[in-house]
């Protein structure tokens, strides 16, 4: 029995059924993270994680109990959970341990899923490529020269290598979107609003909002339901009813299969052009095929002001940054310089010591567009534009249902291709920082892979809390093509050394 | 836009944030072009257009102001040097931290 194949359903299934334990479970991963410790996936493992699998097995798993019980997963290391170091990837947290529970990390404690550790990450999650982590870069299991991409890379690794049932990372430009189809798995960035971002360490909080990262559709629709809905302590999630994604899925969705509503899908064709590798363009019209076999129309669409929407996203995403990051000042906590006299220096270098590259270019960057001066050219211009993006995507779905393009215009590209030009790796996330300004959500897809092996990936971007039409059409995709689901990258490989 | 070591030290200045001589070239030079890329926004007409600052697309709920007790010898941990559960901090007066 492949483990690594089954879905978290059926591991639910096989836990009540006592076909396997939550310890065998747990440890079954802890073995593969440390035989796969080269990927660099995780900044933190908790052994510990075995002994919280014996106390749910000896307490017993009831089928009422939530799916998740005796489940492991993995968390990206800016997620709070109590008593568990958390670094961001920086120096400046590097022995930071949290003090309380994250809500995600609370929600999912409730449920009794099992966390394995805490994965590698860009610092503060500032990267396309996760070659920016203060504990070196995360390689990419399909292919260890390549990056994993970033910035949750960890946590897109630890699901496509075997490492953990599933994941969640943070998607502020594209960061769980980009590494999961980099690494051939599914994600989810949801509307803003869906996540509580309690206990998150915040990088743009305009933007931010946490994602799953699973190797089915199942499996990401449960990670979804179990961790959003309105919190009390985050004041800008939405008091809107959960879906319960995974219950739609099987009751709704599963018993009208073969006449489900007509919907459509637009492809905007104008920002494909020039770019995109013929094997990702190949992919999409693959994807298009599917659904257009299903019954599914298509239309092209236009987002005018998408092509400026790097340089909105950049603009708003440092200055927000630069914001949120003064607090990391060597005085309370964190990172401290020795090396000063007085207290400006104590600030000043413990924060130039304290951050790594990235992280200290977007600062001078977000002081810049917010400083007296260059505001109102720079970061009231970009919020102004942000508008139009917005107008632009509420304006297209009065005739479509959801948008269908790819995550990224190429692959994984190889670790330090685009370390020296900064301006060249902002560009990775050319299709995926749009979805974050105008709020909306999308859902990345697994959708083969190119001439090299490497996996390709799409995305289906919704209306505002429409998550349901993104699901539905993702799971009516993963019944065509099952082959582009469910991809393990290292046990691919160590069966082609068996053979 | 050509960015001048006087403006790397005055916006280093602003963050409280140390940009090294030797790195002042390189950073002059990325800020450079991403500022160039950016020059494209002046193309967009947004007269008359709301800024939009925020991601939320609802009214937002608000919850009552009431006091939530918390471990605070737990958060304290972190810190470089505690007594009684506040920071000890060097002194910011004089700069004599010891």
């Amino acid at each position: 029995m492949d483990l690594l194949k089954l879905s978290i359903p059926t591991l639910a299934k096989m836990l009540r059924e006592k076909k396997i334990s939550s310890q065998e479970l747990v440890s079954f991963y802890l073995e593969r993270i440390k035989k796969h410790k080269k990927l660099n996936a995780y900044i933190t493992v908790l052994e510990d994680a075995v002994n919280k699998a014996k106390d749910i097995d000896m307490k017993g798993i009831k089928n009422d109990d939530p799916v998740l019980r005796g489940i492991p997963y993995s968390l990206k290391d800016n997620m709070l959970a109590d008593g568990v170091k958390t670094t961001c990837a920086s120096r400046i947290l590097e022995n930071y341990i949290a003090g309380y529970d994250s809500t995600i990390a609370k929600r999912l404690k409730d449920s009794g899923a099992v966390l394995l550790g805490k994965t590698n990450m860009d610092e503060f999650a500032m990267g396309s490529s996760n070659e920016n982590s203060h504990f070196g870069p995360v390689c990419n299991p399909w292919n260890e020269k390549h990056v994993a991409g970033g910035s949750s890379g960890g946590s897109a690794v630890s699901v496509s290598a075997g490492l953990s049932q599933f994941s969640y990372g943070t998607d502020t430009g594209g960061s769980v979107r980009l590494p999961a189809s980099f690494n051939g798995v599914a994600s989810l960035k949801p509307t803003y609003g869906r996540m509580s971002r309690y206990g998150i360490i915040a990088f743009a909080s305009s933007l931010d909002q946490i994602g799953p990262i699973a190797k089915n559709i199942e499996d990401l629709a449960i990670a979804y339901d179990v961790v959003s809905g309105h919190d009390p302590k985050d004041s800008t999630t939405s008091i809107k009813n959960k879906d319960g994604m995974y219950e739609y899925l099987i009751k709704e969705v599963k018993d009208r299969e073969n006449n489900f509503s007509r919907k459509t899908v637009g492809i905007p064709r104008d920002m494909l052009i020039g770019g995109c590798s013929k094997d990702v363009l190949n992919s999409l019209e693959q994807s298009k095929k599917v659904l257009t076999d299903m019954g599914f129309d298509f239309v092209d669409i236009d987002l005018p002001n998408s092509k400026y929407a790097l340089a909105v996203y950049y603009i708003i995403v440092t200055g927000e940054a630069s914001s949120n990051l003064s607090r990391y000042d060597g005085v309370r906590y964190g990172y401290r310089t020795k090396d000063y006299e007085e207290l400006k220096d104590l600030y000043s270098l413990s924060r130039g010591d304290g951050f790594g590259d990235e992280v200290r270019r977007r600062i001078i960057l977000g002081t810049f567009v917010l400083s007296a001066g260059y505001y109102d050219a720079y970061f009231s211009k970009a919020a102004k534009v942000r508008s139009l993006i917005k107008k632009d995507f509420e304006k297209v779905f009065e005739k479509c249902d959801s948008i269908l393009m790819p995550v990224s215009p190429v692959t994984a590209f190889k670790i330090g291709e685009r370390t020296k030009d900064p301006l060249e790796m902002y560009l990775s996330d050319i299709f995926t920082v749009s979805a974050n300004l105008a709020a909306v959500p999308s859902l990345g897809f697994p959708a083969g892979r190119d001439s090299r092996g490497l996996p390709i990936g799409m995305q289906l971007i919704g209306k505002h809390f429409d998550e349901k039409t993104l699901f539905t059409t993702a799971w009516m995709i993963q019944k065509q093509k099952p082959e582009w689901f469910n991809n393990i990258a290292t046990t691919v490989k160590e069966k082609k050394v068996i053979e | 836009m050509k960015i001048t070591d006087e403006l790397i030290d005055k916006i280093g200045d602003l963050a409280r944030l140390r940009i090294k001589d030797s790195e002042k070239p390189r950073f002059s030079e990325h800020l450079a072009e991403i500022l160039d890329y950016m020059e494209d926004l002046n193309n967009v007409k947004v007269h008359n257009v709301e800024p939009m600052f925020h991601g939320c697309v609802e009214k937002k709920d608000l919850r009552p102001d009431i006091v939530i007790p918390f471990d605070a010898a737990k958060i304290m941990k972190n810190a470089h040097k505690n007594k009684d559960n506040y920071f000890e901090v060097p002194n910011i007066i004089n700069g004599d931290d010891q």
